[in-house]
């Protein structure tokens, strides 16, 4: 048995979904920064005006969203791709 | 025009490549634009760090912004998202002409222009409610994004007409901080307008790796 995160994660569909299409290593990577975002080893940057309490972890040039606005827990919202590689 | 309403109309937010496609196209309009901007430009070649400051002066000149409303429309009209990227890529050239990569702000900065201009082109009705929805409850946050864009375009036109050659080091500093905020506004706009509840919606909960794997599928 694992040991148990400093944060309960909620995971929407939007994450399940966007997560599922990650290739193995990007899924890796995720789940690595996952791991430290709920045990309360780093924090994101806020997003603005009403999406505050949503937060942007970059993983390469992978955006995780989520919110930690409730206390203990983490609400992950999505995990985007930049649209392409454009150079 | 009363103070309610000052304070509810957005500034104008300019795209970064905005001006720069006159570097391409060197119309008679971004001619003049950069007849007007010559001074800051040399301000901003002089001390790249001085950039907000210049971008909120031309925030309020009344000139500048008749200026851009003018080359966004131009831009809007004539620029292909092909001739958008190949104008970034110039920027990107001269900075790794000397060792610089901008890789990642050059990225954020074509993912915002393209995905706004998309949604200016394709989608200008829902657009264009959540931008003023946003500015309404965020004049702070908006002015900020404003500011921003202005002092990235400022940057980004510097790179290129200017000669600071010893310069471009600092201007990159500043472009990869002023990108990476940017990159807050793109999302927060991007979430604002595809609200979905269903989407939203918690499917499962982990409390350690191990549930946190079975939720998300991995074996």
């Amino acid at each position: 048995m694992s040991s148990e995160y400093k944060h309960i994660s909620e995971i929407s569909k939007h994450f399940k979904k966007s997560f599922k299409s990650l290739d193995k290593e990007m899924k890796q990577r995720t789940i690595e920064k996952l791991e430290e975002l709920l045990k309360g080893q780093i924090s994101g940057e806020p997003l603005k005006g009403e999406y505050k309490g949503f937060k942007r972890i970059r993983i390469g040039k992978y955006k995780l969203i989520y919110s930690d606005s409730e206390p203990c827990k983490i609400y992950l919202y999505n995990i985007r791709p930049r649209e392409t590689a454009y150079i | 025009m009363n103070a309610l309403m000052t304070s509810t109309i957005p500034p104008p937010t300019p795209l970064p490549s905005q001006a720069l496609s006159g570097v391409v196209t060197r119309s008679r309009l971004y001619t003049v634009f950069l007849e007007f901007l010559r001074p800051w430009i040399e301000r901003v070649a002089d001390d790249p760090s001085a950039v907000e400051d210049i971008a909120q002066k031309l925030l309020g000149d009344t000139r500048f912004l008749y200026l851009l409303i003018m080359l966004s429309q131009d831009m809007m009209l004539r620029v292909s998202e092909d001739e958008l990227r190949n104008i970034y890529k110039t920027v990107y050239n001269r900075f790794r002409e000397i060792g610089i990569d901008l890789e990642d702000s050059i990225e954020i900065m074509i993912e915002h222009d393209l995905w706004k201009l998309r949604q200016i082109k394709k989608n200008f009705n829902n657009f264009i409610s959540i931008y003023i929805d946003f500015a309404i409850k965020n004049p702070e946050d908006t002015y900020r994004y404003a500011v921003i864009l202005t002092a990235l375009m400022l940057l980004l036109i510097t790179s290129i007409e200017a000669e600071p050659r010893e310069k471009l080091k600092l201007m990159a500093d500043e472009i990869k901080r002023l990108a990476d905020e940017l990159e807050l506004y793109t999302l927060t706009l991007m979430m604002a307008l595809e609200k979905s509840d269903e989407k939203n919606k918690v499917v499962a909960t982990a409390k350690n790796l191990e549930e946190l794997k079975k939720a998300l599928e991995i074996e």
